[in-house]
């Protein structure tokens, strides 16, 4: 389907308006805030949305009825040094259809990034790779790009088939993801910390759209843990698009994606897996609607309550309320003599006042709480 | 006895030590060795002195302990007695004076400052606080625009923090010289080496200014405008979270965060005029 003509305004339009449902912040500094509560800190857009890609799900598939537009490398390149310039976002972040064939799109991803980096542009690059890009450049990318990443979508082959049937699950998304691993192992090994760009690999899941459960999804982020050193999984709620071959199915609720997010920082920054949260699912596979770790808490109540003053670090860090930086900072900073001083360390006592004590102060009974 | 002494960490901690020796003195402060030159010749009598005659070195176990940071208490990191001291003389409200007899007070143990043990202490503690709120308050919302080839921005900080933010400005578009106006009508321009000036900021008249960026254009911010409406999904809209991540009090800072704040308030409009023809 060919293009119409649009003006740069348009079809930034059409192009920004494709990515605002990826999460994929990661800088510091919120330059502003949207009406829904989401802060803006980089630019987000695609290079094209004309794709030669079926995929069920999405608005941009091939043959689908939609404004088609696209940006040429030069273009996307000027709209971030001059937002940039303004003090408007950190970075960018880059995604496209895919243009003909995954090499061809990844060439033109690397043009934009290689004139970006060759303009003197210091601020952050976030860039999702197409499913069979070559291996050459996942690693000329890992040279420019802060984080990168093939989006794995679901959790396995089957399912995979059913929503993508252009690509192949193990050739064009796993080998893929061992390679961004090599890139950013092969980078570590050459580049030393604040001496040039190391980046990191991510992949992003669309939850709900082949019905699997969130037990998979947390088998298939710890898997990809352990073999890819993945280390950000994002997830996109799935949200029925007309015209599409799944526009008669149900959305994923919103909370779902929040408590998969929290399951997520539970396994990279708590040091948990998936078999530890199992017990937290339900008979079907799929998390409450509350927090994974008040969850987990309530339902191992017998190691609770711990001493502030006594327990280790891997103990404080599985009271709701106390994360890894607040663990830490108990355990440099005891003895603990009260509570205000443990509210003054980042403990967010309304949570955790029913799993800590004090010496011999606690709360009357954590029964009573739960 | 009269000391008089600049407004700047080395000085203060020299004007605290000296007032541990002499603490009926009285102290002048100056932004400059001239200007507490001028305010000391105002007072009469001969024991009028400038601080580094009584204290020509600060003690090194003092020097050092300046740059000790407490451990991290809380959720951020804790300051060091140079940024508290630092910070807290560029709140409008700073009373230079005050703050030395806080630190002799503490004299030797200085470091104690920080422990927030009394109300004075607590007091430049939350000034020092607002300042440094302040610097990133400006650093994310200020909104330089082209302007003659170079970038121009108005900021009107509350406390004296210009110098920190042309610093900054100059290492954010570091590709460009950028005309910064500050709230009291002055001029900077940063980056101004790759204007073929010696230094890297200096300040520059307001006819310098203007021959600099020309006629300044009306801001033509559209295109940023076309990308944040499009970032909006409608149906995860949270006015009371968006109102508290991004406050009216913050509408000053640029016309774009100005207009931002109103869309959060009253919505994007999904239509103009164009589409009713």
């Amino acid at each position: 389907m060919g293009e119409k003509y649009h003006t740069l305004e348009e079809r930034m339009k059409i192009l920004a308006d494709g990515t605002k449902y990826d999460s994929c912040n990661s800088t510091t500094t919120c330059h502003t805030f949207t009406p829904d509560g989401r802060c803006i800190q980089l630019y987000k857009t695609l290079m094209t949305n004309s794709c030669s890609g079926e995929c069920l799900y999405c608005p941009n598939r091939c043959g689908r009825e939609a404004t088609r537009a696209s940006l040429s490398p030069d273009e996307i390149v000027k709209i971030t040094w001059d937002f940039y310039r303004r003090n408007a976002i950190e970075g960018l972040f880059l995604s496209s259809g895919v243009i003909g064939d995954p090499e061809l799109t990844t060439e033109r991803q690397l043009d934009v990034l290689r004139t970006l980096r060759g303009s003197g542009f210091n601020g952050y690059v976030h860039v999702r790779l197409m499913p069979g890009v070559p291996r050459d450049m996942i690693r000329e990318v890992s040279l420019l790009a802060n984080k990168f990443g093939v989006n794995a979508e679901t959790t396995c082959q089957s399912r995979y088939d059913e929503i993508c049937p252009n690509f192949d699950y193990r050739n064009d998304i796993l080998r893929r993801m061992e390679w961004t691993y090599g890139a950013v192992r092969q980078r570590r090994s050459e580049v030393r910390y604040g001496e040039g760009i190391i980046g990191a690999n991510d992949t992003q899941f669309v939850v709900g759209a082949t019905g699997e459960p969130d037990s998979e999804i947390i088998d298939t982020i710890g898997r990809f843990m352990d073999s890819y050193g993945l280390r950000r999984p994002f997830f996109m709620s799935f949200d029925p698009v007309p015209d599409t071959p799944l526009s008669g199915n149900k959305a994923s609720p919103l909370w779902r994606e929040a408590r998969l997010y929290q399951t997520s920082y539970l396994l990279k920054d708590y040091g948990l897996k998936p078999r530890d949260l199992e017990t937290v699912l339900d008979d079907r596979g799929f998390l409450p609607d509350d927090d994974p770790k008040l969850v987990l808490a309530r339902l191992n109540r017998d190691a609770f309550p711990v001493d502030v003053n006594l327990s280790t670090y891997s103990e404080l860090i599985r009271v709701p309320g106390i994360g890894p930086r607040t663990a830490n900072r108990i355990v440099r900073c005891r003895p603990v003599l009260s509570y205000v001083q443990l509210a003054s360390m980042g403990v967010v006592m309304k949570r955790a006042r029913p799993f800590i004590k004090l010496g011999n102060s606690r709360q009357t009974d954590l029964e009573a709480f739960v | 006895m009269i000391i008089g002494y600049r407004r700047d960490v080395d000085d203060v901690l020299r004007a605290a030590i000296a007032l541990k020796r002499e603490p009926s003195a009285t102290l002048v402060c100056g932004k400059n060795t001239r200007d507490v030159k001028e305010k000391l010749k105002l007072y009469r009598g001969d024991a009028k002195v400038m601080v580094e005659a009584l204290v020509p070195h600060v003690p090194t176990a003092v020097r050092l302990k300046l740059r000790e940071r407490p451990p991290r208490v809380g959720s951020r990191c804790q300051p060091s007695l140079h940024t508290y001291i630092t910070f807290s003389l560029r709140h409008r409200q700073c009373v230079p004076d005050e703050l030395v007899r806080l630190i002799a007070s503490y004299y030797p143990d200085i470091g104690q400052a920080l422990a927030r043990k009394d109300g004075l202490a607590k007091k430049y503690f939350f000034m020092h606080m607002e300042v440094l709120r302040e610097i990133e308050r400006l650093k994310a919302h200020t909104r330089p625009r082209p302007a003659g080839g170079l970038m121009y921005v108005e900021i009107r900080p509350d406390h004296d923090v210009v110098d920190l933010y042309l610093e900054w400005i100059a290492k954010r578009v570091n590709d460009r010289a950028s005309v910064v106006k500050a709230h009291d009508d002055s001029y900077y321009l940063a980056n101004a080496n790759l204007l073929g000036h010696d230094l890297w900021i200096k300040k520059i008249s307001d006819e310098e200014a203007r021959r600099l960026i020309g006629d300044l254009p009306q801001d033509d911010f559209s295109t940023w405008e076309t990308y944040y409406d499009s970032q909006l999904i409608e149906s995860r809209r949270n006015k009371t979270f968006a109102k508290k991540m991004l406050p009216a009090k913050y509408s000053y800072i640029s016309p774009e965060v100005r207009l931002e704040r109103l869309k959060i308030e009253h919505g994007i409009s999904k239509h103009n005029l164009d589409d009713f023809f």
